[in-house]
């Protein structure tokens, strides 16, 4: 992609965070960076989540209040935790031949193991019996725990979380001795990598926040109500799963726009 | 033992309510808000009467009111609203109106300037919700100090005079539209040259314990001036007298209208001149823009109708017998001397002086005399008298 793009003699400028999306009658103009830079522009892709991108750059001044309460509302607590762990041995599951070993595991025995697993979320409090989503590379995992809810007022016990995947895994590696491990909780990522709630798909797929309603009316399509700006993040359809979709379907819809499509 | 109904519970009684209960003969109650308010006293002509010869005293005690307080206290009420308020200043009192993102109209009301963080709306209907939503991203907090507030609106010629005469000092010299801090016999007030008669008048503001001093001395020369408790019966009549609309009684708010062809822009209102489109973006400015040059479809306007019998509920038709609106509030003007009213009218009759006429149904002994009555569309202030704007006011 950078070989590419720089064919095109298109410049990435990294290292560099945006603070403000400057607006002018309804239309962007510039944006402002940390380095207090001004770049001026007519035309922003925004991959930060919905709510990001509306209320801390664009500012609820710009937007109608019907908006904002629906930008609000958006559902983007997290639920998942990432873990990672490095064993001591190279991991060896249990009753597997090593040629699976590349594939992705689920532990999630049954639907009511889940559902249990999401109930205790529901109260902001942690499950004792998570669900596990996890890859192997030699000895190193990488899990995803479901489901680790996005707390407000209180913090992570992040000890016991810890503690109720090695329960879980222990069941399944052999010579499970562990060198070091890491998490990262939903409260974590959404300082780490500026995502409200640290939701992983920026913003709950469900149901009213899907196809033609994501993220939500008046915002779909990877068009917003402020003229030249798109959005592509994980928070627009299909969601998340860096899939590459939303961007080429927010480039799309950007040519359309612009007549060249 | 025959028990007698009592109508204690569920209705609050505001701080007045000991006096309004004694004053109120006919025991004819409204339901405000959750509150109490007399519907009419004893006669709601002579209630009127007082407002526009001596000065009516009526409780406006559940009138909403939120205190917006915060350093972006001016923003948000600038997001707010269709008018300019950055330049709003302490002890300044504007007539706002707010809408929603398709730029229908939700509710008016107005807005004091305590300082530039602290600011405080005040509304006929509960906002609640909708300012919070709408202060999403300012550095503001809103809160309802609605029963905290105890509120009387005095309003009459002799208004001024009258809180002179209890040594309100400076009284005269508030402008329209600003308000103080005053001392009336003993209690702390505030004051604001505001009200809903369209006449001098005032409307007066304290802490509820003071509520029953505050009443009882604007009664205190009624030997010579006959000041009267008046009702919201009476208040109807003036603020129709005054042209001042009424949320879900001339239109329907934008957040409580179910059909969506209900809910009013300001330019159907005949608010457009409340409509700043070269301010700070708010809520509707998008769809009000687009709005601006459209002809409109229906519009609000005042009517001056041929004959005596109020219109009330009338359907309007041009001169092919086509229907074309409704009336919305209507009544004799004792003052005027007219039969005026409040009416929907479409694009072809909303110029001052076009023609149009009202179907009215006017009840006589168990029949209705059906009365085919011409109207003339006219502005909708019927009622403006030069010492609702003179300073000093008259003492």
């Amino acid at each position: 992609m950078r070989i590419f793009v720089k064919k095109n003699n298109v410049e990435f400028q990294t290292n560099k965070t945006v603070e403000k999306i400057n607006i002018s009658n309804q239309s962007v103009n510039s944006v402002l960076l940390n380095t207090g830079e001004q770049i001026e522009t007519s035309t922003i892709i925004s991959n930060s989540d919905p709510k990001t991108t509306y209320l801390e750059l664009v500012g609820a001044s710009n937007l109608d209040t019907d908006f904002t309460r629906r930008t609000n509302n958006y559902r983007t607590r997290g639920t998942v935790a990432k873990v990672n762990i490095e064993f001591k041995h190279e991991i060896k599951i249990k009753n597997l031949d090593s040629k699976y070993l590349s594939g992705k595991f689920v532990y999630a025995p049954n639907i009511k193991y889940i559902e249990h697993a999401f109930n205790t979320n529901k109260y902001n409090k942690l499950s004792a019996n998570p669900c596990l989503e996890f890859y192997i590379n030699k000895n190193k995992l990488s899990a995803n725990v479901y489901f680790i809810p996005y707390l407000r007022e209180s913090s992570h016990d992040k000890e016991k979380i810890l503690t109720n995947v090695n329960l879980i895994l222990e069941k399944f590696i052999e010579e499970n001795q562990i060198v070091s491990s890491i998490i990262e909780t939903p409260n974590d990522i959404e300082s780490k990598y500026n995502i409200t709630g640290g939701h992983w798909s920026h913003g709950d797929m469900e149901i009213d926040q899907l196809l033609m309603m994501r993220p939500f009316y008046g915002s779909s399509q990877y068009s917003t109500p402020i003229n030249g700006l798109y959005l592509c993040s994980a928070g627009t359809h299909p969601g998340g799963g860096i899939t590459g979709i939303n961007g080429v379907n927010a480039a799309k819809q950007l040519l359309k726009d612009k007549g060249n499509g | 033992m025959v028990n007698t109904f009592s109508f204690t519970k569920p209705l609050l009684e505001t701080p007045f309510h000991k006096r309004t209960f004694e004053a109120c003969y006919n025991n004819d109650w409204y339901r405000w808000a959750g509150y109490k308010i007399a519907r009419e006293y004893s006669n709601t002509e002579l209630e009127y009467t007082s407002m526009r010869n001596t000065a009516g005293v009526l409780d406006i005690t559940p009138m909403h009111k939120y205190d917006i307080k915060g350093n972006d206290a001016i923003k948000f009420v600038d997001k707010l609203v269709t008018r300019d308020v950055t330049q709003i200043k302490p002890n300044k009192v504007m007539y706002i109106i707010w809408c929603n993102e398709d730029g229908n109209v939700i509710d008016d009301g107005t807005v004091f300037c305590f300082d530039t963080n602290h600011l405080r709306i005040f509304c006929a209907e509960r906002n609640l919700n909708w300012f919070s939503d709408t202060a999403i991203g300012f550095d503001v907090e809103v809160n309802d100090v609605s029963d905290s507030i105890a509120a009387l609106a005095f309003q009459g010629p002799l208004s001024c005079k009258i809180l002179h005469l209890l040594n309100v000092k400076n009284i005269e010299n508030l402008k329209p539209f600003f308000f103080d801090n005053f001392d009336l016999n003993g209690s702390k007030v505030t004051i604001s040259r505001t009200g809903f008669s369209g006449d001098l008048g005032y409307e007066i503001w304290c802490r509820p314990e003071y509520a029953l001093n505050v009443w009882d001395s604007l009664f205190k020369f009624n030997r010579d001036y006959k000041v009267l408790a008046a009702g919201m019966n009476a208040l109807e009549m003036v603020r129709i007298e005054a042209g001042f609309i009424q949320p879900n009684a001339d239109f329907m708010s934008a957040e409580q209208a179910l059909r969506p062809n209900r809910m009013r822009t300001p330019f159907e209102l005949g608010m457009g001149w409340l409509v700043d489109l070269n301010k700070n973006y708010f809520t509707g400015k998008k769809n009000l823009i687009d709005l601006q040059n459209k002809p409109l479809n229906k519009k609000l306007v005042g009517l001056d109708i041929q004959g005596d019998k109020p219109a009330i509920g009338s359907v309007l038709y041009d001169k092919n017998k086509k229907e074309i609106g409704i009336v919305t509030a209507g009544m004799w003007s004792p003052s005027l001397k007219s039969n005026i009213a409040f009416g929907y009218v479409d694009n072809n009759h909303m110029k001052i002086g076009s023609k149009v006429f009202a179907e009215i149904y006017h009840p006589e002994e168990l029949e209705y005399k059906k009365i085919w009555a011409e109207c003339l569309v006219v502005k909708k202030q019927f009622f403006n008298p030069p010492r609702r704007h003179k300073v000093p006011a008259d003492i």
